[in-house]
Protein backbone atom coordinates (compact mmCIF):
# COMPACT_ATOMS: atom_id res chain seq x y z
CA UNK A 1 0.00 0.00 0.00
CA UNK A 2 1.58 3.05 -1.17
CA UNK A 3 1.14 7.14 -0.64
CA UNK A 4 -2.10 7.40 -2.65
CA UNK A 5 -4.81 5.23 -4.41
CA UNK A 6 -6.35 4.92 -7.42
CA UNK A 7 -10.43 4.59 -6.96
CA UNK A 8 -12.65 1.82 -9.13
CA UNK A 9 -14.96 4.24 -11.29
CA UNK A 10 -18.31 4.29 -10.59
CA UNK A 11 -20.60 4.78 -14.28
CA UNK A 12 -21.65 8.49 -13.10
CA UNK A 13 -17.92 9.08 -12.27
CA UNK A 14 -17.39 7.32 -15.80
CA UNK A 15 -19.48 9.42 -17.63
CA UNK A 16 -18.29 12.38 -16.54
CA UNK A 17 -14.29 11.66 -17.19
CA UNK A 18 -15.46 10.68 -20.79
CA UNK A 19 -17.41 13.83 -21.19
CA UNK A 20 -14.30 15.57 -20.03
CA UNK A 21 -11.77 13.76 -22.32
CA UNK A 22 -14.70 14.75 -25.04
CA UNK A 23 -13.49 18.16 -24.51
CA UNK A 24 -9.87 17.54 -24.90
CA UNK A 25 -10.14 15.59 -27.75
CA UNK A 26 -12.15 18.53 -29.31
CA UNK A 27 -9.18 20.89 -27.76
CA UNK A 28 -6.59 18.60 -28.90
CA UNK A 29 -8.29 18.77 -32.56
CA UNK A 30 -8.76 22.48 -32.72
CA UNK A 31 -4.98 22.43 -31.61
CA UNK A 32 -3.06 20.50 -34.22
CA UNK A 33 -5.07 21.04 -37.00
CA UNK A 34 -7.73 18.06 -36.49
CA UNK A 35 -4.24 15.96 -36.68
CA UNK A 36 -3.76 13.16 -34.40
CA UNK A 37 -5.31 15.13 -31.10
CA UNK A 38 -3.04 12.61 -28.62
CA UNK A 39 -6.06 11.76 -26.01
CA UNK A 40 -5.00 13.47 -22.24
CA UNK A 41 -5.41 10.35 -20.10
CA UNK A 42 -7.04 12.02 -16.57
CA UNK A 43 -4.63 11.52 -13.58
CA UNK A 44 -6.64 10.99 -10.58
CA UNK A 45 -5.55 10.26 -7.14
CA UNK A 46 -4.97 11.30 -3.64
CA UNK A 47 -1.63 11.32 -1.76
CA UNK A 48 -1.43 11.74 2.14
CA UNK A 49 1.35 13.84 3.10
CA UNK A 50 3.08 14.51 6.51
CA UNK A 51 1.37 18.26 7.21
CA UNK A 52 5.06 20.19 8.09
CA UNK A 53 7.57 18.92 4.98
CA UNK A 54 4.74 18.36 2.36
CA UNK A 55 6.51 15.15 1.25
CA UNK A 56 4.13 11.78 0.93
CA UNK A 57 3.18 10.21 4.22
CA UNK A 58 5.71 6.66 4.39
CA UNK A 59 3.55 3.34 5.14
CA UNK A 60 3.81 2.76 8.20
CA UNK A 61 5.43 6.77 8.72
CA UNK A 62 4.67 8.52 11.87
CA UNK A 63 1.64 10.62 12.36
CA UNK A 64 1.79 12.64 15.17
CA UNK A 65 -1.73 13.39 17.33
CA UNK A 66 -1.90 15.91 20.38
CA UNK A 67 -4.06 18.97 21.72
CA UNK A 68 -4.67 21.63 19.36
CA UNK A 69 -4.69 25.46 21.08
CA UNK A 70 -8.03 24.96 22.22
CA UNK A 71 -8.06 21.39 23.27
CA UNK A 72 -8.97 18.26 21.97
CA UNK A 73 -7.00 15.52 20.51
CA UNK A 74 -6.18 16.01 16.71
CA UNK A 75 -3.96 14.21 13.68
CA UNK A 76 -3.54 16.77 11.41
CA UNK A 77 -2.54 14.87 7.74
CA UNK A 78 -2.38 17.17 4.64
CA UNK A 79 -3.02 15.97 1.16
CA UNK A 80 -2.41 16.71 -2.44
CA UNK A 81 -4.85 15.14 -4.98
CA UNK A 82 -5.18 15.24 -9.27
CA UNK A 83 -8.01 15.10 -11.76
CA UNK A 84 -10.44 16.65 -9.19
CA UNK A 85 -12.45 20.14 -8.73
CA UNK A 86 -11.01 21.80 -5.61
CA UNK A 87 -14.06 22.73 -3.73
CA UNK A 88 -15.33 19.17 -2.31
CA UNK A 89 -15.63 17.66 0.84
CA UNK A 90 -13.28 15.59 2.65
CA UNK A 91 -14.08 12.37 4.80
CA UNK A 92 -10.81 11.06 7.00
CA UNK A 93 -10.95 7.94 9.49
CA UNK A 94 -7.91 6.49 11.70
CA UNK A 95 -8.30 2.73 12.98
CA UNK A 96 -6.27 1.30 15.03
CA UNK A 97 -5.21 -2.49 14.39
CA UNK A 98 -7.89 -4.14 15.81
CA UNK A 99 -10.27 -2.00 13.29
CA UNK A 100 -11.30 0.20 15.93
CA UNK A 101 -12.35 3.20 15.20
CA UNK A 102 -9.89 5.90 16.74
CA UNK A 103 -11.05 9.14 15.15
CA UNK A 104 -13.50 10.07 12.54
CA UNK A 105 -14.40 13.51 10.21
CA UNK A 106 -17.06 13.63 7.62
CA UNK A 107 -18.58 15.84 5.61
CA UNK A 108 -15.68 18.62 6.00
CA UNK A 109 -16.18 21.72 3.43
CA UNK A 110 -12.84 21.78 1.91
CA UNK A 111 -11.17 24.39 -0.59
CA UNK A 112 -8.15 23.06 -1.70
CA UNK A 113 -5.26 24.82 -2.75
CA UNK A 114 -4.12 25.40 -6.49
CA UNK A 115 -0.45 24.38 -6.89
CA UNK A 116 2.19 25.71 -9.23
CA UNK A 117 2.63 22.18 -10.92
CA UNK A 118 -1.34 22.34 -11.54
CA UNK A 119 -2.13 19.76 -8.14
CA UNK A 120 -4.72 20.77 -5.33
CA UNK A 121 -3.71 20.45 -2.13
CA UNK A 122 -4.92 20.49 1.41
CA UNK A 123 -2.53 21.76 4.02
CA UNK A 124 -4.69 19.35 6.84
CA UNK A 125 -7.19 17.81 7.47
CA UNK A 126 -7.78 17.62 11.38
CA UNK A 127 -9.14 14.71 12.97
CA UNK A 128 -10.11 14.67 16.07
CA UNK A 129 -8.93 11.66 18.05
CA UNK A 130 -11.48 10.69 20.32
CA UNK A 131 -11.66 7.18 21.27
CA UNK A 132 -7.94 6.73 22.60
CA UNK A 133 -6.62 6.36 25.77
CA UNK A 134 -4.47 9.06 27.41
CA UNK A 135 -0.96 8.14 26.30
CA UNK A 136 2.57 9.59 27.43
CA UNK A 137 3.85 11.54 25.07
CA UNK A 138 5.77 9.73 22.51
CA UNK A 139 4.08 6.52 22.99
CA UNK A 140 3.51 5.16 19.74
CA UNK A 141 0.56 2.59 18.03
CA UNK A 142 -0.08 1.23 15.06
CA UNK A 143 -3.51 2.58 12.76
CA UNK A 144 -4.47 2.83 9.35
CA UNK A 145 -6.02 6.15 8.21
CA UNK A 146 -7.82 6.59 5.35
CA UNK A 147 -9.34 9.97 3.42
CA UNK A 148 -11.48 10.75 1.05
CA UNK A 149 -12.12 13.73 -1.34
CA UNK A 150 -15.09 14.01 -3.21
CA UNK A 151 -15.26 17.29 -5.47
CA UNK A 152 -18.78 19.48 -6.43
CA UNK A 153 -18.94 16.87 -9.72
CA UNK A 154 -18.83 14.07 -7.49
CA UNK A 155 -15.89 12.90 -8.42
CA UNK A 156 -13.68 10.72 -5.82
CA UNK A 157 -10.49 10.16 -4.87
CA UNK A 158 -9.01 8.25 -1.63
CA UNK A 159 -6.32 6.57 -0.21
CA UNK A 160 -5.25 4.36 2.91
CA UNK A 161 -2.40 3.83 4.70
CA UNK A 162 -0.90 2.18 7.53
CA UNK A 163 0.34 4.43 9.47
CA UNK A 164 2.15 5.18 13.34
CA UNK A 165 0.04 6.54 15.93
CA UNK A 166 2.72 9.07 17.86
CA UNK A 167 1.39 10.98 20.79
CA UNK A 168 2.45 13.95 20.75
CA UNK A 169 2.19 18.03 22.34
CA UNK A 170 0.68 19.12 19.97
CA UNK A 171 -0.74 17.33 16.55
CA UNK B 1 -22.25 8.98 2.19
CA UNK B 2 -24.96 11.25 3.43
CA UNK B 3 -23.34 14.16 4.42
CA UNK B 4 -20.98 14.46 0.95
CA UNK B 5 -24.37 14.62 -0.62
CA UNK B 6 -25.30 17.18 1.65
CA UNK B 7 -21.90 19.03 1.16
CA UNK B 8 -22.81 18.52 -3.00
CA UNK B 9 -26.25 20.33 -2.40
CA UNK B 10 -24.69 22.84 -0.56
CA UNK B 11 -22.55 23.98 -3.80
CA UNK B 12 -25.37 23.41 -5.97
CA UNK B 13 -27.10 25.82 -4.27
CA UNK B 14 -24.41 28.39 -3.97
CA UNK B 15 -24.47 27.61 -8.19
CA UNK B 16 -28.21 28.70 -8.02
CA UNK B 17 -27.63 31.42 -5.93
CA UNK B 18 -24.12 32.94 -7.80
CA UNK B 19 -26.43 32.73 -11.03
CA UNK B 20 -29.41 34.81 -9.61
CA UNK B 21 -27.40 37.40 -8.36
CA UNK B 22 -25.77 38.21 -11.90
CA UNK B 23 -28.87 39.61 -12.81
CA UNK B 24 -29.70 43.31 -13.10
CA UNK B 25 -31.24 44.44 -10.06
CA UNK B 26 -34.15 46.72 -10.54
CA UNK B 27 -33.53 50.18 -10.05
CA UNK B 28 -35.82 50.75 -6.71
CA UNK B 29 -34.06 47.65 -5.00
CA UNK B 30 -30.91 48.38 -2.60
CA UNK B 31 -27.75 45.93 -3.21
CA UNK B 32 -27.76 42.75 -2.05
CA UNK B 33 -25.64 42.15 0.93
CA UNK B 34 -22.35 40.67 -0.15
CA UNK B 35 -18.78 38.93 1.53
CA UNK B 36 -15.66 41.05 0.70
CA UNK B 37 -12.57 39.91 1.75
CA UNK B 38 -10.82 42.72 3.37
CA UNK B 39 -7.29 41.03 4.25
CA UNK B 40 -6.40 36.95 2.93
CA UNK B 41 -2.66 37.07 3.41
CA UNK B 42 0.18 36.62 5.12
CA UNK B 43 1.71 39.55 5.32
CA UNK B 44 0.47 39.94 9.18
CA UNK B 45 1.88 37.30 9.90
CA UNK B 46 -0.96 36.65 12.59
CA UNK B 47 -4.17 34.86 12.56
CA UNK B 48 -6.77 37.48 13.25
CA UNK B 49 -8.85 35.70 16.05
CA UNK B 50 -11.41 37.56 16.98
CA UNK B 51 -13.45 40.92 15.79
CA UNK B 52 -15.67 43.79 18.00
CA UNK B 53 -17.49 46.25 16.32
CA UNK B 54 -19.31 49.65 17.68
CA UNK B 55 -20.49 52.16 15.86
CA UNK B 56 -17.80 53.37 13.67
CA UNK B 57 -14.94 51.28 15.58
CA UNK B 58 -13.87 47.86 14.47
CA UNK B 59 -11.54 46.42 16.53
CA UNK B 60 -9.78 42.82 15.37
CA UNK B 61 -6.88 40.82 17.70
CA UNK B 62 -5.44 38.04 17.04
CA UNK B 63 -1.21 36.67 17.14
CA UNK B 64 1.48 34.59 15.79
CA UNK B 65 -0.02 31.65 17.82
CA UNK B 66 3.73 30.83 18.54
CA UNK B 67 5.28 31.81 15.43
CA UNK B 68 7.04 34.90 16.68
CA UNK B 69 4.67 37.49 15.27
CA UNK B 70 4.17 40.72 17.71
CA UNK B 71 0.19 40.59 19.18
CA UNK B 72 -2.26 42.05 16.65
CA UNK B 73 -4.14 44.73 17.37
CA UNK B 74 -6.22 46.45 14.29
CA UNK B 75 -8.88 48.67 14.37
CA UNK B 76 -11.25 50.81 11.96
CA UNK B 77 -12.51 54.30 13.03
CA UNK B 78 -14.48 56.45 10.47
CA UNK B 79 -13.30 54.02 7.60
CA UNK B 80 -9.93 53.98 8.35
CA UNK B 81 -7.61 51.14 9.30
CA UNK B 82 -4.51 51.26 11.60
CA UNK B 83 -2.42 49.15 13.87
CA UNK B 84 -2.17 49.61 17.61
CA UNK B 85 0.82 48.76 18.85
CA UNK B 86 0.77 46.50 21.64
CA UNK B 87 3.74 45.21 23.91
CA UNK B 88 4.90 41.16 23.40
CA UNK B 89 4.35 38.21 21.23
CA UNK B 90 1.59 36.94 22.93
CA UNK B 91 -1.52 35.84 20.95
CA UNK B 92 -4.66 37.94 21.31
CA UNK B 93 -7.87 35.52 21.63
CA UNK B 94 -11.11 37.81 22.42
CA UNK B 95 -11.90 41.38 22.17
CA UNK B 96 -14.85 42.75 23.06
CA UNK B 97 -16.02 46.23 24.32
CA UNK B 98 -18.34 48.29 26.11
CA UNK B 99 -17.81 51.07 23.77
CA UNK B 100 -15.12 52.26 21.60
CA UNK B 101 -13.85 54.05 24.61
CA UNK B 102 -13.85 51.19 26.75
CA UNK B 103 -12.21 47.70 24.96
CA UNK B 104 -11.05 44.52 26.53
CA UNK B 105 -8.35 42.51 25.12
CA UNK B 106 -7.27 39.03 26.14
CA UNK B 107 -4.85 36.04 25.04
CA UNK B 108 -1.88 34.01 26.05
CA UNK B 109 -0.05 34.13 29.23
CA UNK B 110 -2.54 36.20 30.95
CA UNK B 111 -2.17 39.25 28.72
CA UNK B 112 -5.06 41.63 28.94
CA UNK B 113 -4.87 45.28 27.25
CA UNK B 114 -7.58 47.70 27.99
CA UNK B 115 -8.34 50.47 24.84
CA UNK B 116 -9.44 53.72 26.42
CA UNK B 117 -10.23 55.74 23.09
CA UNK B 118 -6.88 56.70 22.99
CA UNK B 119 -3.95 53.94 24.20
CA UNK B 120 -3.80 50.43 25.18
CA UNK B 121 -3.47 49.51 28.84
CA UNK B 122 -1.56 46.90 29.81
CA UNK B 123 -3.61 45.18 32.63
CA UNK B 124 -2.14 41.74 32.34
CA UNK B 125 -2.82 39.20 35.37
CA UNK B 126 0.56 36.65 36.28
CA UNK B 127 -0.49 33.51 34.67
CA UNK B 128 0.94 30.96 32.48
CA UNK B 129 -2.58 30.09 30.94
CA UNK B 130 -4.51 31.65 27.88
CA UNK B 131 -6.99 34.06 28.21
CA UNK B 132 -9.62 33.05 25.29
CA UNK B 133 -12.58 34.76 25.98
CA UNK B 134 -13.47 38.30 28.05
CA UNK B 135 -16.88 39.93 28.51
CA UNK B 136 -18.24 43.31 30.21
CA UNK B 137 -21.30 43.90 31.80
CA UNK B 138 -20.06 47.78 32.27
CA UNK B 139 -17.01 49.47 33.02
CA UNK B 140 -15.96 48.15 36.73
CA UNK B 141 -17.53 44.80 35.84
CA UNK B 142 -16.27 42.16 33.50
CA UNK B 143 -14.94 39.04 33.01
CA UNK B 144 -11.73 37.06 31.77
CA UNK B 145 -11.77 33.11 31.44
CA UNK B 146 -9.05 30.67 29.82
CA UNK B 147 -6.69 28.19 31.18
CA UNK B 148 -4.19 25.44 29.40
CA UNK B 149 -5.98 23.00 27.19
CA UNK B 150 -5.75 19.45 27.07
CA UNK B 151 -3.04 19.86 30.27
CA UNK B 152 -5.70 18.90 32.66
CA UNK B 153 -4.84 19.82 36.47
CA UNK B 154 -1.27 19.93 35.18
CA UNK B 155 -1.80 23.45 34.60
CA UNK B 156 -3.66 25.95 34.88
CA UNK B 157 -7.56 25.79 34.03
CA UNK B 158 -11.00 26.36 35.36
CA UNK B 159 -9.46 30.29 35.04
CA UNK B 160 -12.21 32.23 36.01
CA UNK B 161 -11.16 35.99 36.54
CA UNK B 162 -13.29 39.16 36.94
CA UNK B 163 -12.81 42.88 37.28
CA UNK B 164 -14.46 44.95 39.84
CA UNK B 165 -13.26 48.22 38.57
CA UNK B 166 -9.69 48.32 40.09
CA UNK B 167 -7.97 45.34 39.52
CA UNK B 168 -8.56 41.35 37.90
CA UNK B 169 -9.67 38.92 40.68
CA UNK B 170 -9.95 35.52 40.68
CA UNK B 171 -12.71 33.24 40.86
CA UNK B 172 -12.74 29.60 42.29
CA UNK B 173 -15.60 27.77 40.77
CA UNK B 174 -17.59 25.15 42.92
CA UNK B 175 -16.53 21.50 43.71
CA UNK B 176 -12.94 19.91 43.24
CA UNK B 177 -10.57 21.28 40.23
CA UNK B 178 -11.99 20.26 36.47
CA UNK B 179 -8.87 20.87 34.99
CA UNK B 180 -10.60 22.51 31.92
CA UNK B 181 -9.91 25.34 29.75
CA UNK B 182 -12.15 28.25 29.62
CA UNK B 183 -12.74 29.10 25.86
CA UNK B 184 -15.85 32.04 26.10
CA UNK B 185 -17.63 34.21 28.32
CA UNK B 186 -20.38 36.15 27.86
CA UNK B 187 -23.34 37.58 29.90
CA UNK B 188 -26.89 37.97 29.47
CA UNK B 189 -26.04 41.01 32.49
CA UNK B 190 -24.13 41.31 35.22
CA UNK B 191 -26.20 38.84 37.24
CA UNK B 192 -26.37 35.90 34.15
CA UNK B 193 -23.01 35.15 33.16
CA UNK B 194 -21.79 31.70 31.12
CA UNK B 195 -18.56 30.14 30.61
CA UNK B 196 -18.04 27.52 27.94
CA UNK B 197 -15.68 25.12 27.57
CA UNK B 198 -13.17 22.13 27.27
CA UNK B 199 -15.47 18.65 27.31
CA UNK B 200 -18.47 20.48 27.73
CA UNK B 201 -17.88 22.80 30.23
CA UNK B 202 -20.61 25.11 31.03
CA UNK B 203 -21.17 27.16 33.57
CA UNK B 204 -23.69 29.95 34.82
CA UNK B 205 -23.43 32.54 37.61
CA UNK B 206 -26.65 33.74 38.87
CA UNK B 207 -27.00 36.15 41.10
CA UNK B 208 -23.22 35.42 42.55
CA UNK B 209 -23.00 32.05 42.64
CA UNK B 210 -21.77 29.68 39.57
CA UNK B 211 -23.91 26.91 38.58
CA UNK B 212 -22.50 23.89 36.63
CA UNK B 213 -24.71 23.22 33.91
CA UNK B 214 -23.12 21.23 31.67
CA UNK B 215 -25.39 17.98 32.09
CA UNK B 216 -28.84 20.21 30.88
CA UNK B 217 -26.45 21.36 28.06
CA UNK B 218 -25.13 17.62 27.14
CA UNK B 219 -22.39 18.90 24.77
CA UNK B 220 -20.27 16.14 25.19
CA UNK B 221 -17.63 18.14 23.01
CA UNK B 222 -15.62 20.91 23.49
CA UNK B 223 -17.98 24.02 23.36
CA UNK B 224 -15.49 27.19 22.09
CA UNK B 225 -18.00 29.96 22.00
CA UNK B 226 -21.02 31.20 24.26
CA UNK B 227 -23.04 34.50 22.70
CA UNK B 228 -25.98 36.75 23.66
CA UNK B 229 -28.74 36.50 21.13
CA UNK B 230 -31.31 39.03 23.68
CA UNK B 231 -31.65 39.82 26.62
CA UNK B 232 -33.10 36.27 27.73
CA UNK B 233 -31.26 34.12 25.20
CA UNK B 234 -27.90 32.32 25.07
CA UNK B 235 -26.20 30.30 22.29
CA UNK B 236 -23.47 27.64 22.66
CA UNK B 237 -21.61 26.17 19.89
CA UNK B 238 -18.81 23.83 19.24
CA UNK B 239 -17.91 20.87 16.95
CA UNK B 240 -21.53 19.68 15.90
CA UNK B 241 -23.26 21.32 18.87
CA UNK B 242 -25.38 24.45 18.95
CA UNK B 243 -27.80 24.93 22.45
CA UNK B 244 -29.41 27.69 23.01
CA UNK B 245 -31.13 28.49 26.70
CA UNK B 246 -34.31 30.53 26.08
CA UNK B 247 -35.70 31.53 29.49
CA UNK B 248 -32.78 29.31 31.75
CA UNK B 249 -34.17 26.02 29.07
CA UNK B 250 -31.36 24.51 27.30
CA UNK B 251 -32.99 23.42 23.34
CA UNK B 252 -30.63 21.83 21.07
CA UNK B 253 -30.28 23.26 17.51
CA UNK B 254 -30.14 21.18 14.74
CA UNK B 255 -27.39 22.41 12.09
CA UNK B 256 -27.28 21.69 8.43
CA UNK B 257 -23.64 21.40 8.12
CA UNK B 258 -20.95 18.44 8.60
CA UNK B 259 -18.72 21.23 9.40
CA UNK B 260 -16.97 22.08 12.64
CA UNK B 261 -18.19 25.02 14.03
CA UNK B 262 -16.22 27.22 15.95
CA UNK B 263 -17.37 31.01 16.55
CA UNK B 264 -21.27 31.98 16.56
CA UNK B 265 -22.44 35.36 16.57
CA UNK B 266 -26.60 36.66 16.91
CA UNK B 267 -29.46 39.41 17.10
CA UNK B 268 -31.95 37.04 18.57
CA UNK B 269 -32.28 33.53 18.01
CA UNK B 270 -36.30 34.37 15.72
CA UNK B 271 -33.76 36.83 13.95
CA UNK B 272 -29.94 36.20 12.08
CA UNK B 273 -27.80 33.37 13.51
CA UNK B 274 -24.34 33.54 11.96
CA UNK B 275 -22.25 30.21 12.49
CA UNK B 276 -18.80 30.03 11.43
CA UNK B 277 -15.73 27.58 11.58
CA UNK B 278 -13.37 25.11 9.62
CA UNK B 279 -13.59 24.61 6.01
CA UNK B 280 -15.01 27.90 5.33
CA UNK B 281 -18.03 27.52 6.84
CA UNK B 282 -20.28 30.24 6.78
CA UNK B 283 -24.04 29.60 8.15
CA UNK B 284 -26.79 31.98 8.44
CA UNK B 285 -30.04 31.39 9.88
CA UNK B 286 -32.81 33.66 9.61
CA UNK B 287 -36.21 32.47 11.64
CA UNK B 288 -36.24 28.81 10.45
CA UNK B 289 -34.34 29.45 7.41
CA UNK B 290 -31.17 28.23 7.43
CA UNK B 291 -28.53 29.83 4.29
CA UNK B 292 -25.65 28.11 3.61
CA UNK B 293 -23.01 29.93 2.13
CA UNK B 294 -19.99 27.99 3.29
CA UNK B 295 -19.06 27.11 -0.55
CA UNK B 296 -18.79 31.20 -1.35
CA UNK B 297 -15.71 32.93 -0.91
CA UNK B 298 -14.00 33.85 1.31
CA UNK B 299 -12.46 30.49 2.04
CA UNK B 300 -10.56 29.34 5.20
CA UNK B 301 -10.99 28.01 8.63
CA UNK B 302 -12.77 31.27 10.81
CA UNK B 303 -12.91 31.58 14.10
CA UNK B 304 -14.97 33.89 15.17
CA UNK B 305 -18.16 36.13 13.96
CA UNK B 306 -19.44 39.55 14.82
CA UNK B 307 -22.89 40.45 13.84
CA UNK B 308 -23.83 44.44 13.99
CA UNK B 309 -27.06 45.36 14.61
CA UNK B 310 -27.18 46.62 10.79
CA UNK B 311 -27.05 42.77 9.61
CA UNK B 312 -23.33 43.50 9.10
CA UNK B 313 -20.85 40.63 9.89
CA UNK B 314 -17.22 40.41 10.45
CA UNK B 315 -15.73 36.88 10.09
CA UNK B 316 -11.99 36.36 11.08
CA UNK B 317 -9.41 32.67 11.14
CA UNK B 318 -7.24 31.91 9.09
CA UNK B 319 -4.29 29.21 10.00
CA UNK B 320 -5.55 28.73 14.00
CA UNK B 321 -5.67 24.78 13.94
CA UNK B 322 -2.35 24.05 13.29
CA UNK B 323 0.67 24.24 15.90
CA UNK B 324 3.89 26.93 15.70
CA UNK B 325 6.34 26.41 12.80
CA UNK B 326 9.95 27.95 13.31
CA UNK B 327 8.49 31.12 13.19
CA UNK B 328 6.36 30.98 9.28
CA UNK B 329 4.15 33.34 9.06
CA UNK B 330 0.70 32.55 9.34
CA UNK B 331 -1.95 33.47 7.28
CA UNK B 332 -5.21 35.12 8.26
CA UNK B 333 -8.19 35.90 7.19
CA UNK B 334 -10.71 38.74 7.71
CA UNK B 335 -13.73 39.17 5.29
CA UNK B 336 -17.18 41.56 5.98
CA UNK B 337 -20.70 40.69 5.02
CA UNK B 338 -22.75 43.77 4.47
CA UNK B 339 -22.07 46.75 1.68
CA UNK B 340 -18.90 46.28 0.24
CA UNK B 341 -15.70 47.23 1.81
CA UNK B 342 -12.39 48.42 1.53
CA UNK B 343 -9.49 45.58 1.92
CA UNK B 344 -7.14 46.58 4.44
CA UNK B 345 -3.95 48.43 3.42
CA UNK B 346 -0.70 47.38 3.72
CA UNK B 347 0.49 47.92 8.23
Amino acid sequence: MGGSGRTALSRRESLVIAASLSTVVLLGAFATGCGSPGVAEVERDLTILNRVSLEPLAPDGDLRYGPSFQGGSWAMPALRVRGVEPIGVLNGEIVDGAGKALGSVSGSPAHLIEEASGTLRADWLGIPIADIAAEPIGSKAPARLHIAFVDETGLRVESQLPVTLVSAESP
Amino acid sequence: MASEWRGRLAMATCVGLAACSAEPLPAEEAPSPTWTSVYDSDSLGSVPLAAWEAGDDVFIVGGGLGNGAASLVLRRHDGAWSRVEADGMDTLWWVFGQAPSDVWMVGERGRIFRWDGRVLADHSYATEATLFGVWAAAEGDAWAVGGSPGKGTAAPNDVVLHWDGTSWKPETLPGAARGEALLKVWGLSKDSVFAVGENGAVWHRRDGVWFDERAAVAAGETLTTVTGCSANEVLVAGGQTVVSSHDSTWTPISIPTTAHVVGAACKGLESDLLLVGTGSLKLFRSGEVWRDETFHEPYGDFHAAWLAPSGDAWIVGGDYFTPAENGQARRGAIAHYGSPTRALPPL
